[in-house]
């Protein structure tokens, strides 16, 4: 839903370019996003932060638009209520304690209830809402949290989440990915940058694939990776006939390359991953081979990353 | 409480935080005082034109200006820096809200730590400090609150601008003079026919509106430059 109340796209980003100077640090960039989890992915320097700065109003695009729910989050200082924002550096407000960080939020933010709002923002990320300490003295995880539970005391409905997850342990990744879901599935739009593709798969499917400032794929990044036509796709076969189901896949033109690389395993390239899951099972047959394993190795977002970022 | 009440409160603790900036403050504020004590107690006492003479120079020369830069630059500079001005600047806060409540907040810290005691320093030395330092106080932290806003060195243009500008361009002659914050300030201190080292002799009028019109124009640039930043 946008401001206006109808269904549409949550954040719509038309043509945006950004520019320091000479430095072209976005370029050309249009997408769409509604609810759920979507993963800004790429390496550093990719323009990730800089589109997520546009998108929460922190800067101004040098061409094109930004529009969150409707509005424009630059102009519309009302729409900032609506919009969370976990950014990338590690900075708080030192002197304060989390329940005072998260307090300012919630108070400047203008909620009915903000002390039990505070209460509940901190408890879900897992922080003590009863912690003496000064922020000062939190761990990098402990300030991560404390950044997020700021971010969502207000429930907003766009969440903007630069690296979130770095330096938190893998129980509280875990617990953070859990949460983000959460968020996504109840109707809110959460875009999660990350240049950690093991992380941006767990996150969910929908991505988009930023590099050199460009936005270089979008979508469920399995889709992304059957459109790449131009790179055969690689599966691993295990089987206690491979040299027989090496010459048949050959000569039935449904492999461009076949690697045996142990006995019983060997690695097929295929131009046409769908003529080859249909076909594979009856020219085990025919070749008088078991299957034992057959799996993809290149459906994963790694694959879909390596080509899109590095070419290869 | 409104939002602008909010964000005095915040940044007046933050400002307090920094124990090195207020040490430094009070000890060059009580220095003041001191120094004023000195003087009433000498041989013969410091007539009130002495005493003005010192706490133009001292006072409105010296630790009003360059402190009122050390709070008002670092108010929104120190949050810059810090890279945390994404917290107050994502928040549905009307520009106006952010910078005069920091502005309240750089003023009742400078007024506190300043001001009160060039008062006291003034009472001292038969002096009428008052409405001279509160005046040069507004003007003070509206350009220097800007600066923080605005440039990416305030410390260093703030500092340039009280060398050059303040003490070496408004010494030049009393036409010059018209044109800095200090002589409008020191026109309310000083008597009639006083020789206090600085060129003075604005009108009443002009003394009290010129300092509030710069102090209103550096709260409306910084309004202006918390609008179009580019936060980090």
């Amino acid at each position: 839903m946008n401001t206006s109340g109808r269904p549409g796209p949550m954040l719509e980003v038309t043509r945006v370019s950004k520019r320091f100077g000479d430095l072209v640090a976005v370029s050309d960039v249009s997408f769409q996003l509604g609810a759920g989890v979507t993963a800004l992915l790429g390496p550093n320097g990719a323009g990730k932060s800089t589109m997520l700065r546009m998108l929460s109003g922190l800067a101004a695009p040098s061409e094109g638009t930004v529009r969150v729910l409707g509005g424009d989050p630059r102009a519309d200082v009302e729409l900032r209520r609506r919009i969370g924002l976990v950014p990338q550096q590690e900075s708080l407000f030192e002197h304060l304690r989390v329940r005072e960080f998260v307090r300012l939020a919630a108070d400047l933010g203008g909620i009915a209830d903000a002390e039990e709002a505070t209460e509940r923002a901190i408890g879900t990320v897992g922080l003590d809402p009863a912690d003496k300490r000064r922020l000062s003295t939190y761990s990098k995880g402990m300030r991560q949290r404390a950044k997020l539970a700021s971010a969502i005391v207000n429930g907003p409905d766009v969440l903007f989440l630069d690296e979130p997850l770095t330096g938190l342990d893998p129980n509280q990744r875990n617990l953070m990915i859990d949460l983000f879901h959460r968020v996504g599935a109840s109707g809110r739009c959460v875009l999660v940058s990350s240049h950690v593709l093991d992380e941006v798969q767990r996150l969910g499917t929908d991505v988009l694939v930023m590099g050199k400032g460009r936005l270089l794929a979008e979508g469920d990044f399995r889709r992304i990776r059957d459109l790449m036509d131009d790179r055969p796709s690689r599966f691993r076969i295990t089987t206690d006939e491979p040299r027989a189901l090496a010459a048949g896949l050959i000569a039935e033109g449904l492999a461009v390359g076949v690697e045996i690389h142990e006995p019983g395993a060997l690695t097929v390239a295929t131009a046409s991953a769908g003529r080859f899951a249909s076909a594979i099972a009856p020219l085990a047959r025919d070749s008088r081979a078991s299957l034992r394993e057959l799996r993809p190795l290149d459906a994963d977002l790694e694959s879909v990353f390596r080509y899109l970022v590095e070419g290869r | 409480m409104s939002n602008a009440a909010r964000v005095f409160r915040f940044m007046t603790q933050k400002l307090l935080r920094d124990w090195g900036r207020v040490a430094v403050l009070v000890v060059l504020a009580a220095l003041a005082i001191v120094i004023a004590v000195v003087m009433r107690v000498s041989d013969g006492g410091a007539t009130p034109e002495d005493g003005a003479g010192f706490l133009v120079w001292y006072g409105l020369s010296i630790i009003l200006p360059f402190g009122s830069l050390l709070v008002a630059a670092d108010a929104f500079g120190d949050l810059r820096d810090e890279r945390t001005l994404v917290y107050l600047w994502l928040r549905p806060v009307r520009a106006w809200s952010a910078t005069a409540g920091t502005a309240g907040a750089a003023l009742t810290v400078v007024v506190v730590l300043l001001v009160v005691p060039l008062i006291i320093a003034g009472l001292i030395l038969d002096v009428p400090m008052a409405d001279g330092a509160l005046l040069a106080a507004v003007a003070y932290v509206g350009v220097f609150l800007a600066f923080g806003l605005l440039l990416s060195r305030p410390l260093l243009v703030g500092l340039l601008l009280l060398l050059v500008w303040e003490n070496v361009i408004g010494s030049l002659s009393a036409a010059t003079a018209r044109l800095t914050i200090r002589s409008y300030a020191a026109s309310l201190v000083v008597g009639e026919g006083w020789d206090v080292g600085t060129p003075v002799g604005r009108s009443f009028t002009a003394s009290l509106a010129v300092p509030l019109a710069v102090g209103a124009a550096g709260l409306l640039l910084a309004t202006w430059g918390w609008r179009r930043a580019e936060v980090a």
